[in-house]
């Protein structure tokens, strides 16, 4: 039973426990009534929260849920390297408050009290590496290194006086710089070597009878922005698959892309237990809940199984031996269900009969088209949901006949996940990840509370993250049960039905200071704005580089040359029999001075592609700072709240309070300031 | 009977409440003292701005390379250059039947000079070079991130072993290694800078 007291945080606990009696025992009768509405012997619930920026309701418009659908959504966690982002969840079904969540850097992130706080654990030794920083310090010229011959064809205007240090015939061919025109002396001596160095826009054009013919060929400006702004993701392990297995050797497995770790004291350490030679990956780790310590692992060079908690395994001979396998889940007892791309196998593989392929049924070509299974979610009434990557495919026996659900819904989507978990009065309920559809229509996740006849949207428009994986898990003692879906580098979870009316149980003092900060704290449209103007990327920027770029071709590069050549000629003749002597001594001093402007209005032809690049690519840098901003000021907002909400005990305060403390420093170096100055600041621009 | 029934509930509860309150205190007072033991040691935000001069892209130093960017357009690209002919000439003839002997020789030295400057005008409207200050906001906020992330999971694991230490002796030792993991990897993105701070102040105040 939970009472609201709210009001009671400035009292003392003896004060206030005092009146808490006797209200009790003059509201007795009600609190029997309330004692019937609500779950027993549960304190306040680990992760209530007052209403936060990214806590969301169904949508007015969105299909009716039903009527006892209250839920809402409630950030829980983000990831400590904001923009990092998380590839896997999962909850312990033995203590739904113990959340594991993986990242894409090989590390995984606990929460032990249903996810007011957080630790992240590495599963690897090498993690800095792996971590990727990605230092590609631009624009620095790398010394020593090979100079490519640039060769350049030339066209000399009729009135042009060749002028230089050498005097030489200018030709050649670049084959590098296709675009690039000017001249360049083919066979002199060099008279300062490499000029240029790398970072210069292709689009400049260096200076001619200065540049050698040996150029260095650096990266452009706008080749470096892509450098700096493409994803390095590709360098790390990611977690694919966390499991559960309770009464096992280990009892949490994670599988990243290429290893299977296991722990075995409850997430603190990890032994890595398998990585298969060469470069196959993993897909995912099941273990079966009635027969402990037999997992099964889903790799790109098919399925391995292990009868002693992962220790060891054993290749899979039945079925498809050697075919990738892209899902496997355990049925019940030691059935096995394993998807080798679009065909589904059943069976117990030690058994006389194997496995057997029950999917597609190509006699019943309405469950067509049969695309690669990506995930298979066996139910305790024996249903299996099949996520493919062309809809849903749902069979209500076991296997053995299919139907596709809400195909117009499903159809022609990738499905990345179906989880089977518990409705709010605790019937079963169906829920589907949808993958991004064509014009960027975002993912989501559609639900069914009755067995797939009727579909409702279950977490629809609440982030622009990308959806991962979702998770389920029963409410703590018997409560309403609550769903997890991670997204980009979020998670979300549900609400409970009245969770708002937990006690207060923080430090008073603490939720002060964050009620004030939250006064504070100024818009996150100013923080963004301001931001982008710190960093070079505000719109007028922007714009004024735009501008300057398609006004380039109208400004002349100006080339001054001063040229002085001194001539000492000494002629002696000499002429016989008549005899006739010459002896002539000259001096010739010549000098000159050349003016020349060149106007490259050819660039006026190729500026609208070099804006349509530079623009793209400041653009990508740009939301990449509005998006780290954005994060950081999100979840200085969530923590903020959470800990004026004061249902935080003073452990998840202080973490909490810490976590403020680092988002303060980011958000200062980007502000340029506090965050109490940045308010004023904008405070005074909107006036 | 009811009354006194409802006396003693309401008396156990305030005997609850009441060491639940000392067990909060107490949990305040070692969250207090752990704060105390870390006054010694740099704020993220000194860690932060130590990161970012340590690889030189400190908003400071963008400010900098934005000016140099600018100011590049106005300077001009010299080239120099020296150049010496050297030709000499020896020459003989003979004729006949008359006779004529010629005998020449030219010497011809020339010493050339040339000097060289070119102002690129179009850099003022548009400089690449300052978009290349661009690329190191990326940069920045890379090592931005990972500095904070950093040192907020080597505080929660301090305030973790400060508050609610692990019983299992292995499990203490994992903790102070990952402790030690995290403070090594904030060595490596300060330059060392921390634990030199740490040391600095750890010696001013002893």
């Amino acid at each position: 039973m939970r009472l609201a007291a709210d009001h009671g945080a400035r009292r003392s606990p003896l004060l206030r426990t005092a009146a808490l009696a006797c209200c009790l025992c003059a509201g007795a009768a009600h609190a029997r009534a309330q004692d019937a509405q609500e779950p027993e012997g549960e304190g306040p619930a680990p992760w209530p929260a007052p209403a936060e920026p990214g806590e969301v309701s169904p949508a007015p418009g969105s299909a009716a849920p039903p009527p006892y659908a209250s839920w809402r959504w409630r950030r829980v966690f983000s990831h400590p390297r904001i923009g990092g982002r998380l590839t896997a969840i999962a909850v312990d079904p033995t203590d739904p408050a113990r959340i594991v969540v993986g990242s894409e850097e090989g590390t995984v992130f606990q929460s032990f009290d249903g996810g007011a706080t957080w630790d992240e654990r590495p599963l690897y030794p090498f993690v800095t590496t792996d971590r990727s920083l990605g230092l590609q310090v631009p624009g620095l010229p790398r010394l020593g290194g090979f100079i490519a011959p640039s060769l350049q064809v030339l066209v000399f205007p009729p009135f042009r006086r060749q002028v230089g240090i050498l005097g030489m015939p200018y030709a050649g061919y670049d084959p590098t710089m296709p675009r690039r025109f000017g001249p360049l002396p083919l066979n002199a001596e060099p008279v300062a070597e490499g000029i240029t160095a790398q970072g210069e826009a292709p689009t400049s054009t260096f200076p001619e009878f200065m540049q050698t013919y040996f150029v260095r060929t650096g990266a452009g400006a706008p080749d470096l922005l892509a450098s700096v702004t493409r994803s390095r993701r590709g360098e790390t392990q990611p977690v694919r698959a966390i499991q559960f297995c309770p009464g096992n050797d280990f009892p949490l497995l994670v599988a990243t892309k290429r290893n299977l770790y296991g722990s075995a004291d409850g997430g603190l350490t990890y032994i890595r237990l398998y990585a298969i030679p060469g470069r196959v990956d993993l897909h995912w780790v099941a273990c079966a809940e009635d027969a402990p310590n037999r997992v099964a692992l889903a790799t790109s060079f098919g399925l391995y199984r292990s009868r002693d908690g992962g220790l060891t395994f054993d290749l899979e001979t039945s079925g498809w031996p050697g075919a990738a396998v892209t899902a496997v889940a355990y049925g019940q007892g030691e059935s096995l269900f394993v998807a080798n791309g679009s065909l589904l196998f059943r069976g117990d593989p030690d058994s006389a009969q194997g496995q057997v392929m029950v999917y597609p049924d190509y006699e019943n070509n309405d469950t067509a088209p049969w695309r690669t299974i990506r995930w298979i979610e066996v139910t305790e009434s024996n249903q299996i949901w099949l996520a493919t990557d062309d809809g849903v495919r749902g069979s209500l026996d076991g296997g053995d006949g299919w139907t596709v659900p809400a195909r117009l819904l499903f159809s022609r989507r990738p499905i990345p996940q179906v989880v089977v978990g518990n409705n709010e009065v605790g019937g079963e309920r169906v829920a589907v990840m949808v993958g991004p559809g064509p014009a960027g229509v975002q993912g989501a996740v559609y639900a069914s509370d009755d067995g797939g006849e009727s579909w409702f949207p279950f977490f629809q428009g609440i982030t622009r993250r990308s959806l991962q994986r979702m998770a389920a898990a029963r409410g703590p003692s018997g409560g309403t049960p609550r769903w997890y879906v991670a997204a980009g580098h979020e998670v979300w979870a549900t609400l409970e039905p009245g969770a708002e009316r937990g006690g207060f149980v923080g430090d008073p003092a603490v939720a002060g200071w964050a009620r004030a900060e939250l006064q504070r704290q100024p818009p996150l449209q100013v923080v963004t704005e301001i931001a982008l103007e710190r960093t070079g990327l505000g719109a007028r920027e922007v714009q004024s580089f735009t501008d300057g770029l398609s006004s380039r071709a109208w400004i002349p590069r100006i080339d001054l040359v001063f040229d002085l050549s001194s001539t000492d000629e000494l002629l002696a003749w000499a002429e016989q029999p008549t005899p006739r002597f010459a002896d002539e001594q000259s001096r010739t001093v010549v000098w000159q001075l050349f003016v020349q402007g060149t106007w490259y209005f050819r660039d006026l032809a190729l500026v609208n592609e070099e804006i349509d690049s530079f623009q793209n690519r400041v653009h990508e840098l740009r939301r990449q700072v509005i998006f780290a901003v954005e994060d950081a000021w999100r979840e200085r907002t969530q923590h903020l709240r959470r800990i004026a909400g004061g249902r935080l005990d003073d452990y998840q305060a202080e973490v909490l309070r810490m976590r403020i403390e680092t988002i303060d420093a980011l958000l200062e170096t980007w502000l340029g300031g506090p965050m109490s100055e940045v308010a004023r600041r904008g405070t005074r621009r909107d006036e | 009977m009811r009354t006194r029934g409802c006396m003693v509930a309401a008396l156990a509860l305030v005997l609850g409440v009441a060491t639940a309150g000392g067990a909060a205190a107490q949990g305040r007072r070692e969250i207090q003292a752990a704060q105390a033991r870390w006054r010694q040691e740099p704020t993220v935000s000194d860690c932060v701005q130590a990161a970012l001069r340590f690889f030189r892209v400190s908003p400071d130093a963008f400010d900098s390379y934005r000016a140099s960017a600018r100011a590049r357009a106005l300077l001009p690209q010299l080239a120099a250059g020296y150049r010496l002919d050297d030709d000499r000439l020896a020459f003989g003839r003979t004729e006949e039947p008359t006779p004529l002997f010629i005998d020449a020789e030219q010497n011809r030295r020339t010493h050339a000079v040339s000097v060289g400057g070119i102002w690129d005008l179009r850099d003022l409207v548009f400089n690449p070079a300052e978009v290349q200050v661009y690329g190191l906001v990326g940069v920045q906020r890379d090592i931005m991130l990972e500095v904070t992330r950093t040192y907020f999971l080597r505080r929660q694991l301090l305030l973790r072993l400060a508050t609610r230490p692990p019983e299992d002796p292995i499990a203490y030792a994992a903790l102070e290694l990952a402790i030690a993991e995290y403070t090594a990897i904030l060595d490596v993105l300060t330059g060392g800078w921390f634990t030199e701070q740490v040391a600095a102040r750890a010696g001013r105040r002893g």
